[in-house]
């Protein structure tokens, strides 16, 4: 905007400039014009004038009369009718006969016509007549000539017109600010100044100017005069010996006056807009700078997660909505963060991670999890006793080791339950080894809760029993819910069954049960058949196992009770019975022997149809 | 031709004065300018340089000079001093005839028709005429101090016939003349019967400017 604003004043000045001096050569040529018309018209007036008297009788009868004075009084008479500076009646081969500039002379007719040439100009001419520009007395006159006729061409009448100041000015008058200057050629000195319209320092700065008979006739040149800068016209006058030059002047400062007032508005204006645009660049500054300072600052703070920070701009413009829409997305990203906290303590990290990462639909996929279900014993009966802050605290800080496990195993807690934990291995990440770390977990679960168990006696506090039920199988996986709220999860029989084998550990007085399948890939423990079942709800019949931990030979009894139980699958009742009857003499705390015993007996009394393979059939849930 | 029948009357008239002289001898004059070219109404006149000769010799009774279509008719009118000339006025409108010259000045105002008395030119030289209203008349009377003139016709050319045998000084004059008539002298010995002498004259001219005839329509104004 400055730059075109500059540029229209510098285009303005020089337009300007341009124009200026155009105008002044126009009005020039047209004052060379109007002086030029002013000679022709002139001079044909003066021959006029000479005529009316070459034609006057009484002037012919005064001349036919010799008597001079009359003549004189006659021309003197025609002069002031005719308003013109001077007359004179000469012979025609050019001798003054009497000339009203030197009345007194008249009598003495020897004076030569003073404009040398003149008359031989005449006598070539046609009709006798002539006009001139003719210096007399050192005064310039435009002279006409015409004879007199008696009516023989007898004497020649010269009436002529003073050219001087008043001339200079009448022309300067007819072009407004015109500068007139007559020089005319002298033979000792030049050109000499002899009628001005300039002030006298420059008019004396002129006079001796050598220049002057250098400029081109009818074109206009820069001349300096005093320091001013006057566009200037020689125009040519006369001839002969002694021509003229008129010369013709403009100020160009007077000229460019009208423009320095445009010039000085411009640049006012152009010194406004400077001002307006550093305001503007100050505000702009102000209202946009600053502030998107102050949001880049922010978005950086965001950046760095620190979702708390909020701008301050009070605005009411784009800038200030963007700074409150700013602002609300901190909002969300604190909300996000919290959430996505949140979120991680609901449900899993791994889970929250699965949820955040892509794009939540519902539905899942089949995939192989191994589910682990733990579960306080008679938790129920423990609320009774507690109070409800305790139980929470209990159930807390249970909870708490128990996440602690289960994610250290790479397994992830799918949800409380209540009381009870179900925790994922393989899902929804798809490491390696899940029956093996869930596997792992359970164990370790037992032994957190063993841990968990001594202080709480040492607090006074009932003691928790947990069961464990793992199941490996084939689930779906994913998010379970409706559009607006859903979980991840999976579900399956498989889900089933290992809450299921959870619950079957109170029946057989272990804290822990693992499916076959569980089992089959997690062989590096060593485990303890229990049982062959068909839970409810489930045809299939299922092979469970107590892991007793990675020590295979950590119980002694187990090929003993695999002998037992063998026979018990064997329909050899009393065999059984009587393995079963010294395992639990040599264990009695252990309910499966008792609970083996106790069913051999039952069955030796009333054996199965044989249509029985030792599965036993739960009916319970 | 008006000019020249009034010559040729003239001459008849001179025949018969001096035919009672023996032996008259002719003279042909031929008048050109300073280019060669023939002068028209330049006027030839032989003074004999015996003043006897002229005695007796009567000059005209009367000339008129007329004043048709605002000009003067003729231009040129050679009289034998002692003439009187008459300005008849053939126009509508009146004239005012005048001569400022020295050889006769006189004026006649504004006037129609004949004026009451022709004006007597006695004196010898040229005698310019001019017309007070009407700046462009001109016309010239010159007034001979001998009776033996004539003047040029178109060819420059002119004859003076029975001029007694004498001696002769031969002058022309023509208004572009520079210098007097005097000054053209030549001279001429003239014997009688014999065959017919020739003069030749070269004029030196000067300027003779005229004022300029305005045109008959009104609207063009004095130039």
């Amino acid at each position: 905007m400055l730059i075109t604003q500059g540029g229209a004043y510098f285009a303005v000045s020089r337009v300007s400039q341009d124009s200026a001096r155009k105008q002044i050569d126009r009005d020039l040529v047209s004052t060379a014009r109007i002086f030029r018309n002013t000679l022709v018209r002139q001079g044909r007036d003066l021959l006029e004038k000479a005529r009316l008297l070459s034609s006057d009788f009484a002037f012919k009868q005064a001349f036919a009369s010799r008597d001079y004075g009359t003549m004189l009084s006659a021309l003197q008479n025609h002069r002031i009718r005719m308003q013109a500076d001077v007359m004179m009646l000469c012979t025609l081969d050019g001798h003054i006969l009497t000339d009203t500039l030197h009345p007194d002379d008249n009598d003495d007719s020897d004076g030569s016509f003073p404009v040398p040439g003149l008359f031989d100009r005449i006598m070539d001419s046609e009709t006798g007549e002539l006009q001139a520009i003719g210096q007399i007395d050192d005064a310039v006159y435009q002279l006409a000539i015409v004879p007199l006729f008696t009516p023989e061409p007898s004497a020649f009448i010269v009436i002529g017109f003073l050219i001087d100041e008043n001339f200079a000015r009448e022309l300067s008058a007819t072009a407004r600010d015109t500068e007139v200057s007559l020089l005319q050629k002298r033979q000792s000195s030049g050109w000499q100044l002899f009628a001005t319209t300039l002030p006298p320092t420059l008019a004396s700065d002129l006079s001796g100017r050598a220049d002057i008979s250098t400029l081109p006739s009818d074109q206009t040149r820069m001349i300096t005069q005093a320091g001013q800068q006057y566009i200037s016209m020689a125009v040519p006058f006369g001839s002969g010996a002694r021509p003229g030059t008129a010369l013709l002047q403009r100020s160009l400062d007077q000229q460019l006056s009208a423009y320095h007032a445009l010039s000085r508005v411009l640049l006012g204006i152009f010194l406004l807009s400077l001002l307006m645009s550093l305001a503007a660049a100050w505000f702009m500054a102000r209202s946009v700078v600053r502030p998107v300072k102050i949001l880049e600052r922010g978005a950086r703070k965001i950046a760095a997660g620190d979702f708390g920070h909020r701008v301050q701009i009070r605005q009411q413009d784009e800038l200030g909505q963007l700074a409150d829409t700013f602002n609300e997305m901190g909002s969300g990203l604190a909300e996000r963060d919290r959430v996505r906290n949140l979120l991680g303590k609901v449900v899993s990290p791994e889970i929250a991670e699965e949820l955040l990462s892509r794009q939540i639909e519902l539905g899942g996929e089949e995939r192989e999890v191994t589910v682990l279900f733990s579960d306080i014993r008679n938790f129920t009966g423990l609320c009774e006793k507690l109070a409800p802050g305790d139980v929470v605290r209990l159930l807390n800080s249970w909870f708490t080791r128990a996440n602690e496990v289960i994610e250290r195993h790479g397994g992830v807690v799918d949800k409380y339950i209540g009381d009870a934990v179900m925790a994922l291995f393989g899902a929804p990440l798809d490491k390696p080894g899940a029956a093996a770390r869930a596997v792992g977990a359970g164990l370790d679960l037992q032994q957190a809760i063993r841990q968990m168990n001594k202080g709480l006696i040492t607090a006074g506090t009932p003691s928790l029993n947990i069961g464990i039920g793992i199941h490996t199988s084939q689930v779906l996986a994913g998010n379970m819910g409706s559009a607006s709220r859903l979980n991840y999860t999976v579900i399956g029989d498989g889900v089933n069954l290992a809450s299921r084998l959870e619950s079957l550990c109170k029946y057989y007085g272990v804290e822990s049960i693992v499916s076959e399948d569980t089992r089959r890939q997690a062989p590096a423990y060593a485990y303890r058949e229990l049982d062959r079942v068909c839970v409810k709800g489930r045809q299939q019949p299922v092979t469970i196992y107590q892991p007793l931990g990675p020590d295979p030979a950590a119980d002694s009894s187990l090929p003993l009770y695999r002998q037992a139980l063998d026979a018990y699958r064997n329909r050899q009742w009393q065999r059984a019975i009587q393995l079963f009857t010294a395992l639990a003499e040599a264990a009695p705390t252990e309910r499966l022997y008792q609970l083996y015993l106790e069913r051999t007996q039952a069955l030796a009394k009333h054996p199965p149809d044989t249509g029985w393979n030792g599965v036993f059939q739960h009916a319970q849930k | 031709m008006k000019a020249s029948s009034n010559i040729a009357k003239f001459l008849a008239i001179s025949l018969m004065l001096v035919c009672v002289r023996a032996g008259a001898a002719t003279l042909n004059a031929e008048v050109v300018s300073s280019k060669g070219k023939p002068v028209r109404d330049a006027v030839v006149f032989a003074v004999p340089a015996d003043p006897a000769v002229l005695q007796g010799i009567q000059a005209q009774k009367q000339v008129d000079v007329d004043q048709v279509d605002k000009e003067f008719i003729p231009y040129v009118t050679a009289v034998y001093r002692g003439t009187d000339v008459n300005f008849p006025n053939s126009d509508k409108i009146r004239h005012h005839v005048y001569s400022f010259s020295e050889a006769k000045q006189f004026e006649i105002p504004l006037y129609t028709g004949a004026p009451e008395k022709p004006i007597h030119f006695d004196k010898p030289g040229e005698v310019a005429l001019g017309c007070n209203i009407h700046d462009w008349m001109k016309a010239y009377v010159f007034v001979c101090e001998s009776p033996f003139f004539t003047t040029t016709d178109a060819d420059g050319k002119a004859s003076l016939t029975d001029l007694p045998a004498g001696q002769y000084q031969v002058r022309v004059w023509h208004p572009t003349l520079r210098g007097k008539p005097e000054d053209t002298g030549q001279k001429v010995s003239l014997e009688a019967d014999s065959a017919p002498q020739i003069v030749q004259f070269t004029i030196r001219e000067k300027k003779l400017w005229k004022p300029w005839r305005a045109p008959t329509s009104t609207t063009g104004g004095y130039r």
